[in-house]
C-alpha cells in the first residue's frame, strides 16, 4: 500500500489530491432482522482477512501526513443499508466480495433464532459503513 | 433450471460515493487517475464530470467488462488499462486527483 501511494503521488500535479473510498476501520457490517418498522439487532460481522488490510491502509495514509507529504482535506463517513429476503440471500450477498466476512461466535445462531420467530414480511438488513478520505499534496518548499 | 436471484450490490447506491467525494474535492474538469477501478462501476459514475480519466485494474477480465460497459454508456474520456499502482507506467498524466476506490 505504501508503494502504491508513493507511485500515485509521483503522478500528481503539485497540490493534487489523493482520494480514498474504503470501508471504515472501526465499523463492521451489522446484521439485523426488520419487519414493519421494527428492528431486531443480530450481530456485527468480522473479516479476519480484510480488517488488517484496512488498518494497514489507514496507517499508510497517516504516514503520508506524518511525513508532511500530504495534508488532510477531510473525511466523510457514510452508512448504507441493504435489505435481503432471507438467510440464504444473506449468504449469497456476503460472498459477493473476494473476502467474505464471518459471523462471530453465536451470531449465526442468534440470526436463525430471530428468523424462526420472525413476523410476516420480515427482511434481513445489512448496514455497511464506508469512508471517503481526501488529502492534498504538499508543494515542495511550502511544507 | 431455477431462475437466479439477483442479489443487491455490496457497494453503496449509485451516486453516493461521487457526492461524498465532491464534498471534499471537485471532480469537474479534473484529470483523474483511478487505481483499482474493477469493472468501472464507480468510474462511469464520475467520468462525465472529469476532463479525462485513466483507470487501472490488475484483472484483465474486469477491464474488458469496464471497457464494454463504458462504450455502451457512451463514455469516451476514460482509458481503462491493465496494471497496478506499484508498477505504474502512465501516459496521460500528471493528474489532478488519484482515486483509490475500494482498492486496499
Amino acid at each position: 500500500m505504501v508503494h502504491a501511494l508513493e507511485r500515485a503521488r509521483q503522478h500528481l500535479v503539485p497540490g493534487g489530491a489523493l482520494v480514498f473510498v474504503q470501508p471504515r476501520r472501526l465499523k463492521r457490517p451489522f446484521i439485523a432482522v426488520t419487519a414493519h418498522g421494527q428492528r431486531w439487532p443480530v450481530t456485527g460481522l468480522t473479516s479476519p482477512v480484510f480488517e488488517p488490510l484496512i488498518s494497514a491502509a489507514e496507517t499508510a495514509i497517516d504516514g503520508l501526513v506524518a511525513q508532511r507529504l500530504f495534508v488532510l482535506i477531510g473525511k466523510k463517513n457514510h452508512q448504507f443499508r441493504v435489505r435481503l429476503a432471507n438467510p440464504s440471500q444473506l449468504d449469497g450477498y456476503l460472498h459477493t466480495g473476494q473476502r467474505p466476512p464471518r459471523f462471530p461466535a453465536g451470531g449465526r445462531s442468534r440470526l436463525q433464532s430471530l428468523w424462526k420467530s420472525r413476523r410476516p414480511g420480515a427482511q434481513i438488513e445489512v448496514t455497511e459503513y464506508m469512508a471517503v478520505i481526501a488529502m492534498r499534496a504538499v508543494n515542495k518548499g511550502s511544507a | 433450471m431455477p431462475k437466479a436471484i439477483e442479489l443487491p450490490s455490496d457497494y453503496p447506491p449509485a451516486g453516493v460515493e461521487v457526492r461524498l467525494i465532491e464534498r471534499l474535492v471537485k471532480l469537474k474538469g479534473r484529470r483523474i487517475l483511478e487505481i483499482g477501478c474493477g469493472d468501472g462501476r464507480l468510474t462511469r459514475q464520475y467520468a462525465r464530470l472529469a476532463s479525462t480519466v485513466v483507470a487501472i485494474e490488475p484483472d484483465h477480465a474486469k477491464i474488458r467488462v469496464a471497457r464494454r460497459a463504458a462504450a455502451a454508456e457512451g463514455v469516451t474520456n476514460v482509458s481503462f488499462r491493465v496494471g497496478t499502482a506499484e508498477r505504474l507506467r502512465l501516459g496521460g498524466g500528471p493528474f489532478d486527483i488519484a482515486l483509490f476506490s475500494w482498492s486496499l
